[in-house]
């Protein structure tokens, strides 16, 4: 066993809400607002549910292959040379996350705090903490979400609550203005970032009540919803379709104008700090994931030995991929979604097939 | 690292508490010193054999007094008591020992008829009025005895000794603890005398299952420590490690609680103390109903509790004498204290120089009049006044009373004043560092690890500004969420989280809804009380 930790269902929940809430909340508005338009909350609901599906069967592995995470089960399942491809597949999925993560918050910083400084630097303290929490194993990396994660909630409320006074609602209309086909096709997009819940593979196998994983999950991904759908709809009700799409950052923006009684100002770095914060916690789930995955497809006994060469080589690819927000952007909008739908849909649908086929109905 | 450290401490052979010395770990006999040829451990028959073996044993020091003398109704038989001058009290030992063995003829008859009896067993059962008495013959115990300020009779003709406790030496009366006031509260507080000690703490909890078992530390200084806990509360676990830990303790002398202190602690290398301190019988009497165990040192006033958790240095022994709703705002002062205390110099340094954006325009515009004309670069100018402070508060402490106005004045005016007139400093600066020092006063307990932290902070800020101090604070959390004390973890109840007692955190619920103990503790037995909310009566 490379880890001995346990989480509690409130663990387990805060995790997934820090991850998820974090990824969602730098520049995905932006994109979720331009594709979809007044029907982006349409596009969510349906990024819901089909996460929800999708959970369904990593419980329903989970359970068949208790204690296991992922990477180990479909090494049961596939045997050992293709488990070991399907779970390095996983791995770097993870890793290519990490990355992406990694890529979008130094640019956030780079972008909104430390305009001067370089990128590296950023990255190389971004990767320094978040490995410091991998290494000090499963049971700080869901305690530092667990408080970490509430704190998430503070601005984002304040936001919300705040721009109530400035909501037109007239700038919901037209609603209704795309196709059934049309919203699935959108929900691609916020489908494939939703499916980086497929960590929830991992850490049921750490889970102290299994049985509890799928609704800890459809928790974490319906608070995260209705959280993302209000947020999409004050921006839309506040700045409109057209402004909305001009920022980088929406939501840092929308923080930015708020002003109430001319003292109570620049919540944006509030929302920066436990923005980053955030994002934090989710950059450490995941390099926890890479790093204990690596760990368990090479059978390697303590997975702290191999982080420190994971984040070196995190750290010299982070210098040459996406060297600027626009090469990112375009990245996670086009090529994105169907690289990351395959991973997380098709492959553990093919996993369950295989395990259905391979070990019966009724697998004990 | 932390883990080495602690394997080895399980590994350790258990170094015995004196009395059972071994060659190999008793460390009186090191090798510079000259060896005994043969060494006598035991008493001989002969008394004058037993003096000289013992002068020599104390090498002539002078305050042992060798008292010899006849046994009154046995003319012949010569006795000799030993005791160390100012530890015993003189008239106990003239009037019940030396008085009843010397002069008292009343019980002769007793003695005549029961003379097939052992001497020694006479005197110990009918002669000799004294409330401890004790029988050795080993030389190690006696002389441990005679240290301890008891006084020991040796018979001629016999190979043990009885020890009578006679001690008697002044100290310090109980007076209120001078670093935990209250305004509501049992003003009494711990002194250096260890019986005194546990005496004030029996008369806290009237139970037989207050335990309290004694060890002796240190190879030449022989304290004895004891700690304390409640039986069927506390868990069982925690008070077998904690007795493991204490034993495998292996140093020449303890001289205060704080040497235990660092030998027992899990996280020896972690800038936060992982085993918490109180001058304060009321406050051990209440950690020890919630389960902890207490470490009482003889010598210093100073009693450990164990574990120690973060949230304790936000609790005051007060909070639970006063009625809730105003503790709880307390409390949250408290909060934003630390707060101010960590984060305040930080924040100025990151804002001054890297985001002047980041605060509303009219605060930034006062702030930037305030540094016109300051030479120095914003963290330059933090760092020297908070140096400064910290040098006048260190004055503070250590210097002799009467100099106490002249390094108030020097402090105050001229640092303070002059400083910012002369356009070295500027006034934000002196406000935020005294802010800071007087916020970091609010929470004595974490009195030394929140300027460490401060100036981790302060350093992040001047690198990387308001990132610096988020992956700053970050670090400090994620170490903390590590850190364990006694196998319980640092930070609970806020992670892992627990609702239950999250009710003595964030707020304070009203003593009849605080019904259980601790849950992180795995007490025996978590239930406190079942007392609900009072209502009169119905008729």
């Amino acid at each position: 066993m490379q880890e001995n930790g346990k989480i509690s269902t409130r663990q387990f929940i805060s995790m997934l809400f820090s991850l998820l809430l974090s990824t969602l909340m730098f520049s995905l508005p932006r994109l979720l607002i331009e594709q979809s338009k007044q029907d982006v909350w349409q596009v969510m609901l349906i990024t819901f549910f089909s996460d929800a599906a999708l959970a369904i069967v990593f419980a329903v592995l989970g359970m068949r292959y208790p204690q296991q995470t992922m990477i180990e089960y479909s090494e049961t399942i596939l045997g050992p040379w293709l488990g070991k491809v399907t779970g390095l597949l996983y791995v770097l999925f993870f890793s290519f996350m990490t990355l992406i993560i990694l890529k979008t918050m130094s640019q956030f910083v780079d972008t909104v705090l430390l305009t001067e400084t370089p990128e590296l630097a950023v990255n190389f303290v971004l990767l320094s903490v978040s490995l410091y929490a991998v290494n000090a194993g499963l049971e700080v990396v869901a305690r530092v979400s667990e408080i970490i994660a509430p704190l998430m909630l503070i601005p984002l409320l304040i936001i919300l609550s705040f721009s109530l006074n400035r909501v037109d609602l007239g700038n919901l209309l037209p609603v209704f203005q795309h196709s059934v086909w049309e919203l699935l096709k959108s929900s691609f997009q916020s489908t494939s970032w939703y499916g980086v819940c497929i960590v929830m593979g991992i850490f049921m196998a750490y889970h102290n009540r299994p049985k509890e994983s799928l609704k800890a999950k459809w928790i974490a991904i319906s608070s995260v919803t209705v959280l993302t759908i209000l947020t999409l709809m004050s921006l839309i009700t506040i700045f409109g379709i057209s402004y909305s799409t001009q920022q980088l950052y929406p939501v840092f923006r929308l923080a930015q104008t708020i002003s109430v009684g001319d003292f109570f100002e620049r919540i944006e770095t509030l929302f920066i700090i436990f923005q980053i914060a955030g994002a934090l916690v989710g950059l450490i789930i995941l390099n926890y994931s890479s790093v204990l995955g690596l760990a368990q497809i090479f059978k390697i006994q303590r997975y702290q030995t191999l982080t420190p060469y994971f984040g070196v080589s995190m750290f010299f690819i982070s210098t040459f991929v996406y060297r600027n927000i626009t090469e990112l952007q375009q990245f996670t909008e086009k090529i994105f979604p169907f690289m990351a739908l395959f991973i997380e849909v098709f492959l553990i649908n093919m996993l369950l097939v295989v395990s259905l086929i391979r070990h019966g109905i009724k697998k004990p | 690292m932390l883990k080495k450290l602690k394997k080895q401490r399980v590994v350790k052979k258990l170094v015995p508490a004196y009395g059972q010395p071994k060659a190999d770990n008793d460390h009186s006999f090191s090798s510079n010193e000259p060896k005994p040829e043969e060494e006598m451990k035991e008493l001989t028959l002969s008394l004058a054999t037993n003096l000289s073996v013992l002068k020599k044993r104390f090498q002539g020091s002078t305050d042992l007094v060798f008292r010899e003398f006849k046994v009154g109704f046995d003319a012949n038989k010569s006795a000799l008591l030993i005791y160390i001058d100012g530890l015993v009290m003189t008239d106990l030992v003239n009037s019940t020992i030396l008085k009843h063995l010397m002069f008292d003829y009343a019980r002769e008859e007793l003695w005549q008829e029961l003379n097939q009896h052992n001497l020694l067993t006479f005197i110990r059962d009918y002669a000799v009025p004294n409330n401890n008495v004790q029988e050795f013959s080993q030389l190690q115990d006696i002389m441990d005895s005679i240290l301890r300020g008891s006084t020991a009779l040796i018979l001629d003709g016999y190979n043990s000794a009885l020890i009578f406790s006679s001690k008697g030496f002044d100290g310090r009366p109980i007076a209120e603890p001078a670093n935990e006031s209250v305004v509501r509260g049992p003003r009494e507080g711990f002194t250096e005398n260890l019986g005194t000690n546990l005496s004030l703490l029996r008369r806290k909890i009237i139970n037989e299952n207050l335990i309290i078992e004694q060890l002796k530390l240190g190879t030449r200084t022989r304290t004895t420590v004891c700690f304390v806990y409640l039986s069927r509360v506390v868990n069982d676990k925690l008070v077998k490690e904690l007795r493991n830990r204490l034993q495998s303790i292996d140093i020449d002398g303890i001289l205060e609680s704080g040497y235990v202190e660092q030998l027992i602690e899990d996280a020896p290398v972690s800038i936060f103390p992982t085993v918490g301190n109180t001058e304060k019988p009321d406050v051990l009497a209440a950690k020890l109903l919630e389960g902890r165990i207490g470490i009482l040192v003889d010598g210093t006033p100073m009693a450990l509790t164990i574990p120690y958790l973060m949230v304790e240095a936000l609790q005051s022994s007060e909070d639970y004498y006063a009625r809730p709703y105003y503790v709880t705002i307390v409390r949250w002062i408290r909060i934003v204290s630390m707060m101010l205390a960590l984060y305040l110099p930080a924040a100025y340094i990151a804002i001054q120089s890297f985001h002047p954006d980041l605060i509303p325009t009219p605060l930034l515009i006062s702030m930037a009049k305030a540094r016109e004309g300051i030479p120095f670069p914003a963290y330059v100018e933090v760092f020297i006044m908070g140096m400064i402070f910290e040098i006048l508060r260190e004055a503070g402490i250590r210097m002799p009373r009467p100099i106490g106005q002249a390094v108030s004045i020097v402090g105050g005016l001229v640092i303070g004043e002059a400083a910012s007139q002369a356009n070295l400093v500027s006034n934000t600066v002196i406000i935020f560092v005294a802010l800071t020092g007087i916020a970091s006063f609010v929470i004595p307990s974490l009195g030394d690890s929140i300027p460490l932290s401060r100036l981790f902070l302060m350093t992040w800020a001047t690198f990387l500004g308001i990132f610096g101090i988020l992956m700053g604070s970050l670090i400090l959390l994620i170490h903390l969420i590590k850190l364990r004390s006694f196998g319980v973890p640092y930070l609970a109840p806020l992670a892992p989280g627990n609702l239950d007692d999250l009710q003595d955190v964030l707020i304070k619920a009203p003593t009849w809804a605080l019904n259980t103990r601790p849950r992180i503790l795995g007490t025996w037995n978590s239930i406190r009380g079942r007392s609900t909310k009072p209502s009169p009566k119905k008729k």
